[in-house]
């Protein structure tokens, strides 16, 4: 698999990893390039973490920034507008506040950095890249985020997510294991809503048509092994809201595969996972993978050398 | 502004009101269609205040008057670029209205204001700027989509061309900003200068990512860093002078590399810049210092036009937040043909009042809704009716209407004369139970006075409670409210019940303001002088018998003795309605024809 400008331009693409210094932000940077190289001017948005390595603190010089091009698109907050140097031109202000202060959407008017400040709600987020498209501020829009605030990507048409890891030796079985449970939540089968209507009537209508066993049980909120154990035994379908709902690890999420179907009521495009190999050779990865249908949705280090 | 700013339904009802009126008589369902687009309206709205006021509330009529005169008189087009800037207008960076009480007056603004005053807050900050042109952007538009009278009625008008010309100067559209050149006069040039360092440097690093690609087949472009193998990193730093992987430059064509290692097989790569850019940077960095330092000069000097123009802000914001309250309202008046009401009637009259929510309902399950005439002199009324037979929706009915016509919307009947109350309170089921529900909160908490007035109370001491409550302090002969009980005294015996309800409404009716109204099944009250005695009309007992043959469904017959029942209020004594109906929803529902024949005979005989 290829990472490729097709895959960007006119869509909402959220970068996400398992955790802080995956390489999300290198990811952006990296698919920033390939819209520029399109003459594509994005929007960029962070969502989650506040402050990634080295950011920590209000006001760290080492927080991270990046560089825009004149015409493109980013949310900060009012303090580091002031002190961009790509003459920011604010084009709305955010609802709420963060730790940061108020949030708005800017334009660069010249080459110059910035410091992406993600909103504190989803909603916001959701908001604000609603509005960059709605008003035409920018089509293509970059999001660099934690896994647990994509939620909000199931509203977009044709919004999708890129899954960032880093692998060494010592973390490759744990890493696979993380994979793998990614892979099998996004492959969750997609209810298709019979209705408007959320009632158990129209759920189970919906599980029938969509060949799901029954009985079903839709759970709202959280799919824990807490809640999991409160779900009758006689369920044969769970139904979650989307993926980020569950908070099962691998095995549990096997064992539940083994002998229910999980389904979720709104799927996430997945574009595929992005992989860091450090220490470690393809070969080695391919062969402790053993699942071609995964590898097939593998991008592998993106930083290697691009030789001319 | 987005979904989640809007009116959530959450805030309880304020000023005239208990929220337990509001919710029993269902207001929030029309309530949520009324749509002021203005943050300033959405947050009025939020308030939900009803008034006690009749001059506030007739000025409020008149305003929603001017309103929809506009609306008759402007062109579709007109009305859609309204709504638009309406929508887009923002929140001024100022912290509270100077008019304040009424529903259209400037609330306080909750996460957009500042904590002090416009004049004393110091300098705006650049998003604040942005949000003050923003305003006077739309909110000139508005002004030109407005004719004459509608302007002078709300006090529409605009005085600060200069303040708003100046804040054009920053943006390349009426809704954007930024710090112009035109702001500071050094900024121009300053800012042509960094644009040439840009320039320059960018063809800098240009030729070198070239020299990478030509000299080492490296290609950087779009990529802060490449990772290469060990072997490749090791033959990069040999063709460079020196193991720190700073090279030697030659006309600015040579790349120098900073290399570190990955992993135990590959090194990172970076281009490193040569002196000429380091340079470059370094002049680059002390001009964008100066931009700064100008900018705050700019922004300080903007923020003091600002400031000097603070009180005609607030005027602007004051104006806008009463049109756009008298906008929704007079859309609203329009979308469900709603009416004025008149507040000066000794009477509560209300002509075909439509409950809306009941008739939403009513056409949602595919029924027959009957709108409600009602006249009553009297300080009280006492409505009669079998279950199923409507008299808490005629309660309901009356409040909703009541309601409605002190928080200043029109309401939708074919007409409505009433007083001003400076309460209105329900008292039945459902406020007992909240207010039970709020000791129960309270021996959870701290409350422990609370919590000793509550304790060991019954059904029947939270009804008396709320019952105490309502009339309020100085007794129900002085009680200026309107009050609905629903079903009063259904806690006690029918024999006790009956005492305390005559009573209670012996009292009321000698209230010189109030206005009372009872629904209840105890039909063993005293007649009292100076009471309406009403019933509801009920089942159309004639047509339901014919209709409905007790084999059919359950649910069709009940469905069928729905759909006959008439929503009437008339005269106890009309004769229209002689009988007991729930004797024949009992044998309609299938009830031994023996029992039913048996139960006909004692009731005649009771009668």
């Amino acid at each position: 698999m290829r990472l490729t400008s097709e895959d960007l331009l006119g869509r909402v693409t959220f970068v996400t990893g398992p955790e802080k210094a995956c390489g999300k932000t290198t990811l952006v940077k990296r698919l920033l390039a390939l819209a520029r190289a399109e003459g594509e001017r994005a929007a960029l948005l962070t969502v989650g973490f506040e402050g990634e390595p080295g950011g920590r603190t209000v006001g760290d010089s080492r927080r991270p920034t990046l560089e825009c091009l004149p015409g493109e698109i980013f949310i900060s907050a009012e303090r580091y507008l002031r002190s961009s140097s790509c003459l920011p031109e604010v084009l709305e202000v955010l609802p709420g506040s963060t730790a940061f202060g108020r949030l708005a959407i800017a334009r660069a008017r010249r080459r110059g950095r910035v410091v992406l400040v993600g909103a504190e709600r989803n909603e916001y987020a959701a908001w604000a890249v609603e509005r960059i498209r709605r008003e035409a501020w920018a089509r293509t829009v970059l999001v660099d985020g934690a896994l647990n605030r994509i939620t909000q990507a199931s509203a977009f048409r044709d919004a999708r997510f890129l899954f960032v890891l880093r692998l060494s030796p010592g973390e490759l079985e744990r890493g696979l294991r993380g994979l793998r449970r990614i892979h099998r939540l996004v492959t969750l089968p997609v209810l298709p809503a019979a209705s408007d209507e959320r009632s158990r009537t129209a759920d189970t209508e919906a599980a029938r048509r969509a060949g799901l066993p029954l009985p079903l049980a839709a759970l709202d909120g959280p799919l824990t092994a807490r809640t999991l154990s409160e779900i009758p035994d006689s369920a044969r379908t769970i139904l979650v809201e989307d993926f980020t709902k569950v908070f099962l690890d691998a095995p549990a999420l096997a064992s539940l595969a083994r002998a229910r179907v999980l389904a979720v009521r709104a799927g996430i495009e997945f574009g595929g996972f992005v992989v860091a190999l450090r220490d470690l050779s393809r070969e080695r990865f391919t062969e402790a993978l053993d699942d071609p249908s995964i590898e097939d949705l593998v991008v592998f280090n993106p930083g290697e050398a691009a030789y001319a | 502004m987005p979904e989640f700013d809007r009116v959530s339904g959450g805030a309880p009802a304020s000023g005239a009101v208990t929220e337990d009126a509001w919710t029993f008589a269902r207001v929030e369902a029309l309530w949520s269609r009324f749509a002021p687009m203005t943050p300033y309206g959405k947050e009025a709205k939020e308030r939900r205040l009803v008034l006690g006021d009749r001059p506030a509330i007739e000025s409020l009529y008149d305003a929603t008057q001017v309103a929809l005169a506009l609306i008759d008189s402007a062109e579709g087009p007109t009305l859609d670029r309204l709504t638009h800037h309406l929508k887009r207008l923002p929140r001024l960076p100022i912290d509270r209205a100077t008019a304040a009480g009424g529903p259209d007056a400037l609330p306080a603004a909750k996460d957009g204001g500042r904590g002090g005053s416009i004049e004393s807050s110091g300098d705006f900050d650049l998003v604040e700027l942005f949000q003050v042109k923003k305003f006077l952007s739309n909110y000139r538009v508005i002004l030109s989509l407005i004719d004459e009278p509608t302007k002078r009625a709300f006090g529409l008008g605009f005085g600060s061309t200069e303040l708003a010309a100046r804040l054009d100067l920053g943006g390349s559209d009426p809704e954007t900003f930024f710090i112009a050149d035109a702001y500071h006069p050094s900024l121009r040039e300053i800012r042509s200068r960094i644009a040439a360092l840009d320039e320059a440097l960018a063809l800098g690093r240009g030729r070198i990512i070239d020299a990478a690609r030509r000299l080492h087949a490296l290609d950087f472009a779009g990529r802060d860093f490449l990772i290469v193998g060990n072997e490749e990193a090791l033959a990069l730093v040999a063709s460079c002078d020196d193991r720190t992987g700073v090279g030697a430059e030659e006309s600015g064509a040579r790349p120098s590399y900073v290399v570190e290692t990955y992993d135990s097989r590959s090194c990172i790569v970076r281009l490193q810049d040569d002196e000429r850019t380091l340079r470059l940077e370094q002049e680059r960095s002390l001009l964008a210092a100066r931009e700064l330092e100008a900018e705050e000069a700019a922004i300080a000097s903007l923020s003091a036009e600002v400031s000097s123009e603070s009180r005609a802000l607030r005027g602007y914001a004051d104006a806008i937040c009463a049109f756009d309250m008298a906008f929704a309202r007079a859309r609203l008046a329009r979308e469900h043909a709603l009416v004025r009401p008149g507040l000066g009637s000794e009477s509560f009259a209300l002509r075909q009042g439509r409950f809306l929510p009941c008739a939403w309902d009513c056409e949602e399950l595919g029924l027959r809704y009957t709108p409600l005439d009602l006249e009553v002199a009297e300080r009280v009324a006492v409505v009669f009716g079998s279950n199923m037979g409507g008299k808490t929706v005629a309660l309901q009915t009356a409040l909703f209407f009541q309601i409605l016509a002190q928080t200043g919307l029109f309401v939708p009947a074919a007409g409505f004369a009433t007083s001003v109350h400076p309460r209105i309170v329900y008292v039945g089921e459902s406020a007992d139970r909240r207010r039970e529900a709020r000791f129960g909160e309270d021996r959870l908490g701290e409350a422990r006075l609370r919590l000793d007035e509550g304790r060991g109370l019954s059904g029947f001491g939270f009804e008396i409670l709320g019952f105490t409550e309502a009339v309020g302090p100085s007794g129900a002969e002085f009680s200026e409210a309107f009050i609905a009980f629903d079903e009063f005294a259904r806690t006690t015996g029918s024999r006790e019940a009956e005492a305390l309800l005559s009573a209670a409404i012996e009292s009321l009716s000698r209230s010189k303001r109030g206005r009372n109204l009872f629904s209840t099944h105890f039909h063993g009250l005293r007649r009292l002088a100076g009471v309406r005695f009403l019933r509801m009309r009920g089942l159309d007992r004639p047509a339901a018998r014919e209709a409905i043959v007790t084999d059919e469904p359950l649910t069709d017959r009940i469905r069928k003795i729905n759909g006959m029942m008439r929503y009437e209020i008339i005269d106890e004594n009309d004769e229209a309605a002689a009988g007991s109906d729930a004797i024949a929803i009992a044998s309609l529902l299938g009830l031994d024809a023996m029992v039913v024949r048996r139960a006909e005979s004692i009731y005649e005989m009771g009668e």
